[in-house]
């Protein structure tokens, strides 16, 4: 039988007080279960606080080159909060585009035009993003315990608890010296 | 701009080393060599889970039996980073499944060795996990972000699959005549299957000239496998212990391990189907799929009445 899955962007927030980051992409049936693999998929070890997942075509993604052909319809749409994420800079990293704050708009195209007036002074810049709140599916603050604690708590998964350089170091010296 | 405009400016991004993202343009080529490399590597990541699962109620005590259920459970991870990191690309993960449990998709013939004793769960923590992180930590730098991303993750995890080995095989070579016996065996055992780890010699493979050119690989086959017998073959002996290869001597001038000829044509019987345990392992992998068919159905069910406002 063949499944249609809806593409997921995922955002991981280390900590309460650093920025959501967009970090890859989850395929699934459903946003519950986007998040369920967001979490399998991106946070089984690192530290993590919080998790976003929004379904792609709920994203405007915008390089620096095709800004210049944003059109803003007029629209009857009411207002809601759309998040800005933007990417600045074009080196290598863990991450993709980083979530900067939050604009009020009645369409995507609206929301973006208007991230661009108020977040002016970013530089660098060479991707923009945009989504409406709504879109957004996070864990529960009361789930934290349950899906990232037990990653941080298993001593044993932590290369540095295995001894092999100084045993190896001085097996190789006694042999050197014998 | 001209499709080849569009190449010239895709290879110079890779020259500059910008990672390339899944929304950005790349030759059909590209793709079609990732989805390859990465669902091979999601298959024996899942695969690989087989061979040590079948120790875990074996393991000698509480401690070991932890690490190995995580060990075993990590692979499992990481073959979901990169089926994910493949459908990033448009595969899409049902089909690539398909292909494996189908016999068409190739996997890590590595795991088609059986498990015969407890040292091997040491011996294949250092050599096997320790080939595969040499080829992992160059392709934590490969051109395509999410598959480097994903690497970058798993190298983090695998240098502790490949440490607890090595301290299990440390210990058993300063033990009971026996464990140094049954060390020995295993290493026999692995030895060259680990170095076959590695691939083809560079003069044979066919792909490595276009995935070094677009910054998939940065190394070839027979660079990672020669840094791989440099540093194994010394420590091994360090240990009293010997590599199954009466050929292999130290080169001054080269300052390099020299392997003797690899047996090309086990390779090539157990890369067709007819290794120890081909067969073992995709009954396994088809009754572990059939299992599982009832909660795809439900996720997906699920997810169907919710969409029509069936379900709260």
């Amino acid at each position: 039988m063949a499944y249609e899955d809806t593409k997921f962007e995922v955002f991981k927030q280390d900590k309460e007080d650093r920025p959501h980051e967009a970090v890859g992409t989850v395929h699934a049936p459903d946003e519950e279960i986007a998040l369920q693999h967001a979490r399998d998929v991106f946070a089984r070890r690192p530290d993590c606080h919080n998790l976003w997942v929004i379904a792609e075509k709920d994203i405007l993604k915008r390089t620096i080159q095709e800004i210049d052909q944003l059109i803003v319809n007029d629209s009857d749409a009411p207002e809601q909060t759309y998040l800005v994420c933007v990417k600045t800079g074009k080196r290598r990293a863990m991450t993709y585009v980083k979530h900067i704050g939050e604009v009020t708009a009645n369409s995507h195209e609206a929301a973006l035009k208007e991230a661009l007036h108020k977040f002016n002074h970013k530089k660098n810049v060479y991707v923009w993003w945009v989504f409406p709140q709504t879109a957004v599916t996070q864990n529960d603050d009361e789930d934290i315990d349950i899906l990232f604690t037990p990653g941080l708590q298993k001593a044993y998964r932590q290369p540095n608890q295995y001894h092999t350089v100084m045993p190896m170091r001085r097996i190789v010296h006694e042999e050197e010296t014998a | 701009m001209t499709e080849e405009q569009k190449l010239q400016e895709f290879e110079e991004r890779i020259a500059r080393g910008e990672k390339i993202e899944p929304g950005d343009w790349m030759p059909e080529r590209y793709r079609k060599q990732l989805i390859r490399m990465i669902s091979q590597h999601a298959h024996s990541e899942i695969v690989g889970m087989l061979p040590e699962g079948a120790w875990i109620t074996k393991a000698p005590n509480l401690r070991r039996k932890m690490i190995l259920i995580s060990k075993v459970q990590d692979e499992a991870g990481h073959g979901q980073y990169l089926y994910h990191a493949a459908e990033s690309l448009g595969a899409k993960r049902e089909d690539l499944i398909q292909a494996l449990l189908d016999g068409r998709a190739k996997y890590a013939s590595v795991f088609n060795y059986p498990s015969l004793t407890w040292a091997d769960m040491g011996v294949i923590g250092w050599l096997v996990d320790g080939a595969a992180i040499k080829n992992q930590t160059m392709l934590a730098r490969a051109s395509y972000g999410p598959y480097s991303r994903a690497m970058v993750r798993i190298c983090a995890e695998e240098g502790f699959h490949m440490k607890q080995g090595k301290e299990m095989c440390i210990r058993y070579a300063q033990g009971t005549p026996k464990q140094r016996e049954m060390l020995q065996d295993a290493i026999n055992r692995w030895w060259w299957p680990s170095v076959m780890m590695f691939g083809l010699h560079d003069s044979e493979s066919t792909n490595s000239a276009e995935l070094l050119k677009w910054g998939i690989k940065t190394k070839t086959n027979d660079e990672l496998r020669q840094e791989f017998v440099n540093e194994l073959v010394p420590e091994i002996h360090a240990l009293g212990l010997t590599v199954p290869d009466k050929d292999i001597y130290f080169d001054e001038e080269s300052q390099n391990w020299v392997y003797g000829p690899i047996d090309w044509d086990e390779f090539w019987q157990v890369v067709r189907g007819n290794g120890p345990c081909n067969e073992e392992r995709l009954a396994a992998r088809r009754q572990a799929h059939e299992d599982g068919a009832w909660v795809r159905e439900a996720i997906h069910a699920y997810a169907d009445k919710k969409a029509q406002g069936l379900v709260a």
